[in-house]
């Protein structure tokens, strides 16, 4: 950590260009084509020729491409949380069982069969049942992360947590798979258009939420990156080294939940970004130091979720094909490369 | 006498399961001084990780009082800690994708600020902690990359950049060859020496440290002495805690041999090491070295040039010029006779 080679710089320069550039591109992209200087003067506060275009921009598509950049950033930073504290390659938001939570507190909120919530979500998208969904999704997400946090502070070994995590996840999975059986047909279908993921059903008002809660989430991996580096040695190096590790684990796993709870909660259960982001970003700043990692995971996260969004929109033209089967495409590929090259742990964080 | 740089008073080791205490040893009384080497020996499972592990502040103590440079852990926060006391584990050092100057900057935890910025201060002590192993010419390579020799004096390196007063390592020479084991046990001993630091080491590698270390503190049959490794050989300490029906331990050599063979009575004549070679090929045949002949005692003169010996035996005589040609017919001779060689 001594010379950052140029390296470091000029990654993470490029990614915030394509940053920038991806996030054009997501706004002068979409159904309606829009000429490119009409976005520009319309982002720049201007009237453009048809005041349709203003509300597609202003309304639909920015809302679209923060959501898009923020999720895939904080899904980013979850994932390498979890890589760098259970010092496991393929750990991830769903190992703790958080992503299962919150779809428990959808499927109970969407599939609650005659309730006062059902009727509540009549509306496709009315803002109500949004944000009905999405506090069932946080508290699901909660409800699944309480115990597996108390769990947590007693336990020594990091991986034993991941192992709790996944049961946690596998029994709530299953409870969730009960309730839709034996649903309305209407429910079922809402319930699986949650599941295939979308950055499009945040609006600007819940962005007052959203934005705020994953940058608290991404600030605490960002100011820990001293205490995330101490971890890459294992717990007990860090403890030894002066880490207090147990307030640390409960402060990074709290921090990695709120994340993925969140963005759970309003994009659905987003597949793969996780565990994908953090080893696209090791591989590409060449060093797990923290300090480089933290911030390339930031921008690559926004970057190929506005990209994987983008390619949705495209390849379906009304946005039909499913957010996750196209960052399920881009990150199979990952872990499959990841655990043939992670021999003598050249990739654990 | 230099200062004590870690005490433990009454202190008790072990697990907690359920809640209850489960300890290894009885309540133990140890101190180290500021440039003395330790050396923790014992057999698998004597407690000896148990025990570093405690010593180190990773694990609790079930009971009793630890203090590192007169003050008590329990009032030290970890980070205190951290500028104190630097640990070296057993298992390698797992970590991918970091140069090795970047592992041993890690070490500089307890001294850094919130944003793990590396001021002037901070790069000259990890040159000076990887000097100190020898290893800057490693600094940037990738810790991947590295052999386990070289990886563990890195761990070391990492150890030393927290500038501790006591230096505690589980088995550093585990996965090391002949030659790096020597070369590891070597640079402790200096490190206690010529940096002040107290070292204290466990490790399987007896002979080595018997010949490196101030103090050993064994390790055996539910209990722990601390001596001078020549006093604990004196007492028959080493042969009580490892000594089998099958091992024996030396003392003129201070190491361990197998108990082979029936022990029948040879002499071995001849100078210099020759003597000695033919010495060991028959002892690892079984013979039992004797001071005078009677009969069935095979004689062996070895020399005049290297590999050569003569053997005697009841009035038969055998020549031969490699150890080999020796071992075979040691090997060969049936006991009770004393015509045919």
């Amino acid at each position: 950590m001594a010379r950052r080679p140029a390296r470091h710089w000029v990654v993470l320069g490029a990614l915030g260009v394509a940053l920038v550039l991806a996030f054009l591109l997501a706004i002068a992209i979409g159904s309606v084509s829009i000429p490119l200087g009409s976005v520009v003067s319309i982002l720049l506060g201007e009237i453009p020729e048809r005041a349709s275009w203003t509300v597609i921009v202003n309304d639909v598509r920015l809302p679209r491409a923060v959501t898009a950049a923020m999720s895939g950033a904080a899904l980013g930073i979850a994932g390498l949380q979890m890589q760098t504290l259970l010092r496991n390659p393929l750990a991830d938001p769903f190992a703790l069982g958080i992503t299962s939570g919150a779809s428990l507190g959808v499927a109970i909120a969407v599939l609650g069969a005659g309730s006062a919530a059902g009727a509540l979500l009549g509306g496709a998208f009315g803002l109500a049942g949004d944000l009905a969904v999405a506090a069932a999704a946080i508290l699901g997400a909660f409800a699944v992360l309480v115990p597996v946090l108390l769990l947590a502070s007693r336990v020594r070994n990091a991986a034993t947590i991941l192992i709790i995590g996944l049961m946690f996840g596998y029994a709530v999975q299953s409870v969730v798979t009960i309730l839709v059986v034996g649903t309305s047909f209407e429910q079922l279908q809402r319930w699986i258009a949650w599941g295939h993921g979308s950055f499009g059903g945040v609006t600007s008002n819940q962005l007052a939420i959203y934005v705020p809660l994953l940058a608290l989430g991404i600030g605490l991996a960002a100011a820990t990156t001293k205490q995330l580096n101490a971890l890459l040695l294992g717990e007990a190096y860090a403890k030894s080294m002066g880490l207090n590790v147990r307030a640390m684990r409960i402060a990074t796993l709290a921090g990695a939940s709120t994340l993925a709870g969140v963005v759970t909660a309003f994009c659905g259960p987003i597949v793969f970004l996780g565990v994908a982001i953090p080893h696209l970003a090791r591989g590409l700043v060449g060093t797990s130091d923290h300090r480089m990692l933290v911030p390339a995971v930031i921008l690559l996260g926004a970057v190929v979720a506005l990209l994987a969004q983008l390619a949705a929109l495209v390849a379906s033209g009304e946005g039909l094909l499913p957010l996750n089967a196209v960052t399920s495409l881009i990150g199979a590929p990952v872990v499959v490369f990841v655990i043939l090259r992670s021999r003598r742990g050249a990739f654990v964080g | 006498m230099s200062a004590v740089a870690l005490e433990a008073e009454s202190l008790v080791v072990g697990y907690r399961r359920r809640g209850r205490k489960l300890p290894v040893l009885p309540a133990l009384d140890l101190a180290v001084r500021t440039g003395e080497f330790v050396c923790l020996l014992g057999p698998n499972g004597a407690g000896k990780s148990t025990l570093l592990r405690t010593l180190a502040t990773v694990q609790r103590p079930l009971g009793g009082v630890l203090r590192i440079g007169g003050a008590e852990v329990s009032t030290l926060r970890q980070v205190e800690i951290g500028r104190r006391i630097g640990l070296v584990q057993t298992e390698r050092l797992d970590v991918g994708a970091l140069t090795a100057y970047a592992v041993v900057s890690l070490g500089r935890y307890p001294h850094i600020g919130w944003g793990g910025h590396l001021g002037p201060a901070d790069h000259a002590a990890v040159r000076r902690a990887l000097d100190n192993v020898g290893a800057a010419h490693l600094a940037h390579r990738d810790i991947g990359e590295l052999s386990d020799g070289e990886r563990q004096r890195i761990n070391i390196a990492r150890a030393l950049a927290q500038e501790p007063a006591i230096l505690i390592l589980d088995e550093p020479t585990a996965f090391l060859d002949i030659g790096s084991r020597v070369e590891l046990m070597g640079l402790l001993r200096r490190l206690a020496r010529e940096s002040g630091l107290a070292v204290v080491a466990s490790t399987h590698d007896l002979d080595l440290a018997l010949r490196s270390a101030d103090t050993v503190w064994l390790m055996s049959l539910g209990r722990l002495q601390a001596g001078a490794p020549e006093d604990l050989v004196f007492g028959g300490e080493f042969e009580a805690a490892f000594g089998s029906e099958r091992i024996a331990f030396r003392t003129d050599e201070r190491t361990f041999r197998l108990r082979t063979g029936s022990g029948r009575p040879a002499i071995v004549r001849g100078d210099g090491l020759s003597a000695i070679l033919a010495g060991a090929v028959l002892e690892r045949e079984g013979w039992a070295m004797v001071a005078e002949p009677s009969a069935g005692t095979l004689v062996v003169t070895a020399g005049p040039a290297n590999g050569e010996w003569r053997a005697e035996m009841g009035g038969t005589v055998a020549r031969g010029t490699t150890y080999a040609e020796l071992a075979t017919l040691a090997r060969g001779l049936p006991e009770h006779t004393s015509s045919t060689v």
